[in-house]
């Protein structure tokens, strides 16, 4: 399907897109926090990967998909700093905003909902850079070079964001820790 | 047992995300494996990332539109290029039309001028149907000369010479709409994508 997506096929870029839109979504919406902004990003993203398709060279689709949502994501967080008409939410509006996961309903329904409820409460209380540090390495996977990359930033101040980004969530999460440390040993 | 000093947070959570610089330092390793405050950052800090890296993907909080609009030019219309023709047809069409439109007023008006004072005593003309109608009188055979523009004296006339109402400017007119109808038909009867 991605070969005939990049060999212009419409309707394979489309069935790519509908797989990984909610991918991009959570990713857009976890870095601005504000479902309509997160909507615009991902939208942005599809229409630049489908502009930039003919490019792409291989590798993990998803990956490739995913920075082309970050970087439209960061895109909207920079403008929307330069202009402050278009407000960002605040840190502390709370679990309202938590949209529902698109996961399917069997995690959900396990103890692991209020688990993942709880970390994104705690990703939403970040300071920016580090939301978007933490976000992009330990949730999405990218590596210290993309996310410097896409937050135009040098690499030991991103690997500076990470580390003090991750501690403020440990302290946020302290009183949830036994939830976690559950669902460690479930893992085991 | 007494420990050395703790490391710094920050580097016992690189050790936590596996920074390849920060693993092989010997004595963080060392330390991380005597230091029970330690060992239990970073084991947390491990359990956080985990479970970061599970979050689950969210459901787009309004339809996203998953392709972007088809480029005009892209469609392969090959009456395109007559489409495109449209607008410049009608314009010019519009052009022709209005410059017609302003050149016969003004003609009407300079003839109108003529007849109410008088300045062309000579000849008159009818505001309906732009003819000209030799006035009545003693002058009748003179007024005959002065339609060619000329005196009975082979001098020009002093109030200037009228265009023919039935000149450049009707012509204008009944081009420019021509060419405005001609421009519509040609939108409303080539379909895109016709061959």
């Amino acid at each position: 399907m991605i070969a005939r997506a990049v060999a212009g096929d419409r309707t394979a870029f489309a069935q790519l897109v509908e797989h990984y839109q909610k991918a991009c979504y959570g990713l857009a919406w976890r870095l601005l926090r504000d479902p309509d902004l997160a909507a615009d990003a991902a939208q942005d993203a599809f229409v630049h990967a489908y502009n930039a398709i003919a490019k792409y060279r291989g590798g993990i689709f998803r990956s490739w998909i995913l920075r082309i949502t970050a970087n439209a994501s960061y895109d909207i967080l920079r403008s929307a700093k330069r202009r402050p008409t278009t407000a960002l939410p605040d840190a502390d509006e709370g679990e309202s905003e938590l949209p529902d996961p698109a996961a399917p309903d069997p995690e959900a329904e396990s103890g692991r909902a209020e688990l993942y409820r709880h970390l994104d409460v705690a990703l939403r209380l970040l300071p920016e850079d580090q939301r978007t540090a933490v976000v992009l390495c330990d949730v999405y996977g990218m590596d210290y070079g993309e996310v410097a990359a896409t937050t135009v930033s040098a690499l030991g101040t991103v690997k500076s964001r990470i580390h003090r980004g991750r501690l403020r969530l440990r302290a946020l999460l302290a009183e949830h820790r036994e939830l976690f440390l559950d669902d460690a040993r479930l893992d085991r | 047992m007494q420990h050395a000093p703790h490391p710094d947070d920050e580097l016992l959570s690189a050790f936590a995300g596996a920074d390849r610089d920060v693993a092989a330092d010997r004595g963080l390793n060392e330390h991380l494996a005597a230091c029970d405050r330690c060992r239990g950052i970073v084991d947390e800090l491990v359990v956080l990332r985990s479970a970061l890296s599970e979050l689950p993907d969210v459901t787009p909080s309004r339809p996203l539109q998953l392709l972007p609009p088809v480029p005009e030019a892209r469609r392969g219309d090959a009456g395109g290029w007559l489409r495109r023709l449209v607008a410049p047809v009608v314009a010019a069409g519009a052009g022709l039309l209005l410059v017609g439109a302003v050149g016969s007023a003004g003609l009407l008006g300079q003839v109108s001028i003529f007849s109410a004072a008088g300045a062309a005593p000579n000849r008159e003309t009818s505001a309906t149907d732009g003819a000209y109608v030799a006035p009545a009188g003693p002058d009748a055979t003179q007024s005959a000369a002065d339609l060619d523009g000329k005196s009975t004296d082979g001098t020009l006339n002093g109030g200037g010479t009228p265009p023919s109402p039935a000149g450049p400017w009707t012509l204008l007119l009944i081009g420019g709409a021509g060419l405005m109808v001609g421009g519509l038909l040609l939108r409303y009867s080539v379909q895109p994508g016709a061959g």
